[in-house]
């Protein structure tokens, strides 16, 4: 006897992406354009204004000093572009690798600020990652945080 | 009267008793509470009386000057009140272990055979790093303050098995009190020994052991009694926070037997199966609770981030002591009905023992923070006061602002009688006030364009001025007592149709057990704990004597390094690189508001220049619009309705 299978299956819905994390996603990959251009700058060594704001003072001597150093950056953009991806797909493992990732360019900016390398949009934008990698949509979305109702203290 | 004297089955008579005394034994049979004590208890509630003849007193100027006045053997309730009170500055107390054991019999004693044996995760991996530096600290005091010798508590065990081989009887002693319409049920239990310490790494240990709970039942009109509170002290703890009332679906009982759950040596009384944890009351705590509150509301609902959580009991249990109390219930049950049967000692001030010695009930260690001192009798306190709970039983369990059900109605109609009369005072006196204030200020009108007369109109207005407030005073307080009389007036209703409250409002800060500790890395995190501060400590001084790093990298590196540790045994690790990196992005965003602060308060005044622009801008077209409309529509048909405020403009 065969089964009765009158009910369609219910296709599966899907959950709206919260638009904080499209924001964080953004901003991953804009940091990723960035440390290209820093490649792409200290090797054309170009003087114009753009490249010079995007430039890292102290990094650009490194990487001129040691090229090997520009195949280190070009790994970071792409872990970044792995990261916002991640993200994307909902994946926990992608905000795990932004929030590492984000957590070591701070700990670097701040040695770099009182070393007087340090470039001040690159600071910005990662006090921005971090606020948006905290959100609370954004932890729940990549379920790295358990949903408010749930939360101890919950409103 | 005398303790009643014990019948054959050890149980109490009432030889010679009168009638109340009959009728009191009644009720402390008919409520006593059912104690289920934790899987390794060495103690349990005894005869008061068996203890005392075990004991020897010892008196003398100080806890190092003393003498044994009675030796063990030849104390007798007799002999103790014939001696008398000590003198003001004398100590005199009694000494249940005369020779604490030797650490050689120890070691054979904890290894006996058929010895209860207790496991428990360890308190330490409970708690954090700050908790164990302040433990390390507590169990480092014991080496200055007195202390109960080692040995003792081991001694005191098997001298109490050697009482209970004659007299097997576990007993409490009862009292019965009247009072404002209540009849409070005392129940004491008398243990010969605190091993809290000692046996369960607790906070002290002491000989002689005072616990309480308290049924506190009303008088019905047709002369039944019901039960309606029922309390149980902990740790000297007393008020509203120790008291459930009857009905309170977590009180849990056996027909009228309330149950409750003695901690494992502490013998503290809890309402509630589990393991508490003590804290620590820190100085400031409300202040600091409340910024806490503050900066929790703003990080959670204006940033929008994941909330943290109670902030100020999340610092309270960082500071708080790791102290566990074992309040399992797996063991022995003593009660009706269950493994072993009460019996009854009914005490009262009558009894010599209770009434006529004022001494310590155990060793006198003359520990300053008083743990590690045996307490006094049932009806005194260490100074030989009397007891709020053995003279004010109502006031120490927070019930003397309370009437019986019975009483609630007379007492709330008369009370809002009063009201009513304290109103209409206050109503006649606003209205006279009211009735003068014109007349003063008409007056102070008519002085201010007289010449010659200022001293005497300012005084006038003085007065006016201070007339008005007082009378705003006045109709303020008519307003509140109005609305005292209108929520008693509601109150009373609702309690006409039967109902009784929230049986936990009155609650506060209710002892409640802890949640299950986590067992995940239980042996990594359990023998971190119990080395963490000894290697911090040595650590610390390895580093400093050798000047290995500077003293900034050397707290740096060793709070780091505890903290990757702390989170790796207590799978946290997420958890601290999300706040160490939240905080470097706090520290980053600081600096380079330092570093650009004349721009953001250039940005800042700019667009706060621009919000007041805009804002007025935003006004002076709106009147413009306003008033265009009105210049070119025709009249409308005159529209009958209440005067709009904002007409008014």
């Amino acid at each position: 006897m065969g089964t009765m299978n009158s009910a369609a299956p219910t296709p599966r819905r899907r959950r709206r992406r919260p638009f904080t994390l499209i924001i964080l996603a953004a901003l991953l990959l804009l940091k990723a354009v960035l440390v290209f251009a820093v490649v792409a700058g200290t090797l054309a060594d170009e003087t114009g204004p753009l490249a010079s704001t995007l430039r890292i003072p102290g990094l650009t001597d490194q990487i001129r000093a040691a090229p090997g150093a520009g195949l280190v950056l070009i790994l970071i953009a792409a872990i970044l572009v792995a990261s916002a991806v991640g993200l994307l797909l909902d994946q926990r493992a992608g905000w795990l690798l932004a929030m590492v990732t984000t957590g070591l360019f701070i700990a670097m900016d701040i040695v770099g600020f009182f070393d007087g390398n340090v470039n001040h949009l690159w600071m910005v934008l990662n006090i921005v990652t971090v606020f948006y990698l905290n959100q609370r949509d954004v932890r729940e979305g990549v379920a790295a945080a358990p949903p408010a109702a749930d939360a101890m203290g919950a409103r | 009267m005398s303790e009643l004297p014990l019948g054959a089955d050890g149980e109490a008579s009432a030889d010679g008793a009168d009638l109340e005394t009959t009728a009191d034994e009644a009720l402390l049979r008919r409520f006593e509470p059912i104690l289920r004590f934790t899987h390794g208890e060495l103690f349990y509630p005894m005869p008061a009386i068996r203890y005392l003849e075990a004991c020897d007193l010892l008196a003398g100027s100080s806890t190092d000057e003393w003498e044994v006045v009675v030796p063990a053997g030849s104390l007798t309730e007799a002999s103790l009140v014939a001696l008398g009170d000590s003198a003001p500055d004398d100590v005199r107390f009694l000494r249940f272990v005369q020779e604490p054991m030797h650490p050689l019999d120890l070691a054979r004693f904890s290894q006996r055979p058929g010895r209860p044996v207790f496991s428990a995760p360890g308190r330490l991996a409970r708690v954090g790093l700050f908790a164990r530096i302040l433990d390390a600290g507590l169990v480092a005091s014991l080496l200055v303050r007195g202390k109960v010798p080692g040995g003792t508590a081991a001694a005191a065990s098997v001298k109490y098995d050697a009482i209970r081989a004659r007299d097997s009887r576990v007993a409490y002693h009862g009292r019965v009190v009247r009072e404002a319409g209540w009849t409070v049920l005392q129940y004491l239990f008398f243990y010969p020994m605190n091993d809290w310490r000692s046996t369960f790494d607790g906070a002290n240990d002491h000989e002689a052991d005072w616990e309480q709970a308290f049924v506190i039942l009303e008088h019905e009109p047709d002369g039944r009694v019901t039960p309606a509170w029922f309390a149980a002290a902990a740790h000297d703890e007393q008020g509203g926070d120790i008291r459930r009332r009857w009905d309170d679906p977590r009180l849990e009982r056996l027909g009228d037997h309330v149950v409750v759950y003695p901690g494992a040596g502490s013998h503290a009384t809890y309402l509630e199966r589990g393991e508490y944890i003590r804290r620590l009351a820190l100085p400031g705590e409300q202040v600091v609770h409340r910024v806490l509150d503050r900066a929790r509301r703003t990080w959670r609902d204006t940033l929008n981030q994941p909330d943290p959580g109670d902030l100020g009991e999340l610092l309270q249990r960082l500071v708080s002591v790791p102290f566990v109390d074992y309040a399992r219930g797996d063991g022995i049950t003593v009660g009706p009905g269950q493994q072993v049967q009460w019996s009854l000692i009914v005490i009262s001030d009558r009894v010599p023992w209770v009434d006529g010695y004022r001494g310590l009930w155990g060793l006198d260690t003359g520990d300053r923070l008083a743990g590690e001192r045996a307490p006094a009798g049932p009806k005194y306190t260490r100074t030989g006061t009397v007891r709020q709970s053995w003279n004010d039983p109502l006031g120490f369990i927070g019930l003397a602002g309370l009437p019986t059900a019975t009483e609630t109605r007379r007492v709330m109609a008369d009370r809002i009688q009063q009201l009513r009369v304290e109103r209409a005072a206050v109503d006649d006196e606003a209205s006279a006030r009211a009735a003068t204030l014109p007349g003063i200020g008409i007056e102070v009108e008519a002085l201010r364009d007289q010449q010659g007369v200022d001293t005497y109109r300012i005084r006038r207005t003085a007065e006016l001025r201070a007339g008005e407030a007082s009378l705003a005073g006045l109709r303020s307080s008519g307003a509140e007592l109005t609305a005292a009389i209108s929520a008693a007036e509601g109150y009373l209703e609702r309690f006409d149709a039967g109902w009784r409250g929230d049986p936990r409002g009155h609650l506060t800060h209710a002892a409640a057990p802890e949640p299950p500790p986590r067992t995940t890395r239980r042996l990594f995190a359990e023998t971190w704990a119990a080395v963490s501060v000894g290697v911090l400590v040595i650590a610390l001084a390895v580093i400093l004597w050798f000047s290995l790093l500077p003293i900034p990298a050397t707290v740096g590196l060793l709070v780091v390094g505890y903290l990757a540790i702390e989170s790796f045994a207590q799978r946290r690790v997420e958890t601290l690189l999300l706040r160490v990196t939240v905080a470097l992005a706090a520290i980053s965003a600081l600096l380079l508001a330092y570093h650009y602060l004349r721009e953001l308060l250039l940005i800042g005044l700019g667009g706060l220049g621009l919000f007041i622009l805009f804002d007025n801008a935003a006004e002076l077209t709106r009147a413009r619009i306003r008033k265009a409309p009105m210049a070119a529509a025709p009249v409308p048909p005159p529209v009958e309705r209440e005067a709009d405020p904002a007409d008014q403009d």
